[in-house]
């Protein structure tokens, strides 16, 4: 097993760590943390298999840009409203609750791994292509070439999600519309 | 510039999204008036003039293998914008009365549609994929603009938590076939399938989870939890939009997906979609019945129909193809013209109960006449589109030896005709409280006039379509040829 390999399999190992720690941390702002943590292995990982672009790529926008937004957010939000949810009411719902947040995702969980695994091992993948030096101006090309329609499109989408989340968020100036 | 002529076969598209930007700039001029969706009509109007004299009929694979024009992709391209212009005629009055920002509404459906025509016009994923992001986030968006009303915004919460996962699962399910074939054109991913059968448990795991990702689109049972809070708290002509518009893509998607990019693995897909099928008819239909509410009545009998249509897909004979395509058109006349009648009652009943119609016969005669138009060819009765879209299903059916599947959706149209029936018995034989006429805007009766026109048409005329819809090939022949 050479070094890379290593690394690349603690990275991983640690990144579904705290991808798990994402979901399960009582407190927003920490799972808010964690998930940048997570960004970052993932960065560490494209590293590993030679991406040195994806991987500058994921730290500026995701660990940069994405998660600090999410931070904001929390901190413009008013905090009481963002908390972990109260004991329900019945020990018999208690009880279900534990199936069904507990036991229910695990057996799922493991089930799903179990399948992807045996997919993967029952697989024969293409031979590995050697790595590619210069990849940032491999990857510019393709984008403004064969890939221009598909990364107009995805302007068309940056677009439509600008539009979109202003629509839901803004408020309204109209004086005859009260109360919103 | 790659070919020539290449800029000239997107020109609908272009025409389409450059008229989303000045129908934005118009509503930031002209917040309170009619003007934006005049403006998105004629944008629509544009686009289809360009697609009938610049595309139609034209075969080309453009842009390096990214967009597909051809005789299928165009006729979707018709299907959509036709879809697009009528949730227009019905926003009209709509987003003027409710103060939706009409500029945004209007950009956002018109992108929507953008998104749609890439989804059916590609035959690579990725930007199937990018054409399904832009018309989900804009159906997400969109979904929520009733920003007072507390369903409206539950509803756009659920659908962009389920979109957002189902998003992530189709992904997923491309990221196999794309690391099996090392490629996202659907003929490379046919080809690595053709070639070495010991991918195939890494394919069908693809398949499955593309399945599971479109389904969610389709509103198909048990992918369908959605899409009632989405069609009954959403904005009436956003719901139709979505009922009606996003299902014909998401199927319009899986049919090339499927038959181009996974012939190889039709014995499992079409299992999967008959038992989907079976399951999404039955259901549908019979939570239909217990709804007392018309707009989830109508969500659910969306499910029930995409259970008919799935039957096309679990076929996937030519015949059973051309007869979803002709489904598919009949379905998009008659749901419009069923909310146009809705919305119109909406604006003096908001809740939109069934018993909320009582009376209509008189109120508005000739809506009631309309609507009893569009709850017959939902059931199948000739001499509607609804009856020879079923008829030419089962027809396939029967063709492809599943004449059981074929009475199992004969038994689910009889379970179905209580739940549309008794909406037409409380127009006619109960009698208003309110016995005043009910105003109608122009869009409205507009739209239902299409809708009328379109659902008679093709039921009166079914050979010139049937025609029409048998000339398209879903695989295209050079496809086909490389085997």
């Amino acid at each position: 097993m050479d070094v890379t390999r290593i690394v690349f399999l603690a990275l991983a190992a640690v990144a579904v760590v705290s991808a798990y720690r994402v979901v399960t941390a009582p407190k927003i702002m920490h799972a808010a943390l964690w998930l940048g943590f997570t960004f970052f292995l993932v960065a560490g990982v494209f590293l590993t298999l030679g991406a040195e672009f994806l991987a500058a790529a994921q730290v500026l926008v995701y660990v940069g840009a994405v998660t600090t937004i999410i931070l904001f957010g929390i901190m413009l939000s008013q905090a009481a409203e963002v908390r972990s949810r109260d004991p329900l009411p019945s020990e018999l719902l208690e009880g279900m609750a534990f199936w069904r947040r507990g036991v229910l995702p695990v057996v799922a969980t493991v089930a799903f791994v179990a399948i992807m695994v045996m997919v993967y091992l029952r697989a024969s993948w293409p031979a590995p292509t050697g790595g590619v030096a210069d990849t940032v101006r491999l990857i510019g090309s393709a984008l403004f070439t064969t890939y221009v329609i598909p990364f107009e499109l995805a302007a068309v989408l940056l677009l439509i999600a600008l539009v979109g989340a202003i629509v839901l968020a803004i408020r309204d100036d109209d004086k005859e519309e009260q109360g919103s | 510039m790659p070919v020539d002529g290449s800029l000239g076969l997107i020109l609908p598209e272009i025409v389409l999204a450059a008229a989303g930007m000045v129908v934005l700039a118009a509503g930031l001029t002209w917040r309170q008036s009619r003007l934006p969706g005049v403006l998105a009509i004629l944008g629509i109007a544009a686009s289809a003039a360009v697609l009938v004299n610049r595309v139609w009929g034209q075969t080309a694979e453009i842009w390096s293998g990214t967009v597909m024009v051809d005789g299928y992709a165009n006729l979707f391209k018709a299907i959509f914008l036709a879809v697009a212009a009528m949730t227009v005629l019905v926003s009209l009055d709509y987003v003027h009365r409710n103060r939706l920002p009409a500029g945004e509404f209007y950009l956002l459906l018109l992108l929507a549609t953008v998104g749609m025509m890439f989804m059916t016009g590609s035959l690579n994923l990725l930007t199937i994929y990018l054409g399904l992001e832009c018309l989900s986030l804009a159906s997400y968006s969109l979904s929520g603009m009733l920003r007072k009303s507390p369903r409206s915004t539950e509803a756009a919460l659920k659908y962009i938590l389920i979109g957002a996962v189902s998003s992530g699962i189709v992904l997923f399910g491309m990221s196999l076939l794309f690391g099996v074939a090392g490629s996202t054109h659907l003929r490379d991913i046919a080809q690595a399938l053709a070639h070495n059968g010991s991918l195939a448990p890494v394919l069908v795991a693809g398949m499955m989870f593309l399945i599971a990702g479109l389904g969610v689109k389709m509103a198909a049972v048990p992918f369908h939890m959605w899409a009632p809070d989405v069609y009954h708290g959403s904005p009436a002509p956003v719901a139709a939009f979505l009922i009606t518009a996003s299902e014909a893509a998401a199927f319009g998607a899986a049919l090339r997906i499927f038959l181009v990019g996974l012939p190889a693995l039709a014995d499992e897909w079409r299992t999967v979609f008959i038992v989907l099928a079976v399951i999404s008819m039955t259901v549908g239909n019979i939570t239909a019945i217990l709804q007392t509410n018309m707009r989830r009545m109508l969500a659910y009998s969306a499910v029930a129909q995409a259970g008919y249509i799935m039957v096309g897909l679990a076929v996937a004979s030519d015949r059973a193809v051309s007869a979803m395509l002709y489904y598919l058109m009949g379905y998009a006349f008659m749901t419009i013209g069923a909310f146009a009648v809705v919305i119109l009652l909406g604006r003096q009943h908001p809740s939109e109960e069934i018993s909320d119609f009582k009376g209509l016969g008189q109120r508005a005669p000739f809506f009631a006449l309309a609507l009893t138009i569009f709850l017959l060819s939902l059931i199948g009765i000739p001499p509607t589109a609804g009856f020879f879209g079923k008829f030419y299903l089962i027809q396939a059916a029967v063709g492809a030896d599943l004449t059981w599947l074929a009475v199992v959706m004969m038994i689910n149209s009889i379970i179905s005709i209580p739940y549309y029936w008794g909406v037409v018995r409380t127009m006619y034989l109960r009698e208003a409280d309110d016995k005043a006429p009910l105003p109608a805007p122009a869009g409205l009766r507009w739209a239902a006039v299409i809708g009328v026109l379109g659902t008679l048409a093709l039921g009166l005329f079914p050979d010139t379509f049937v025609q029409i819809v048998s000339a398209v090939q879903v695989v295209p022949a050079w496809i086909s040829m490389a085997f």
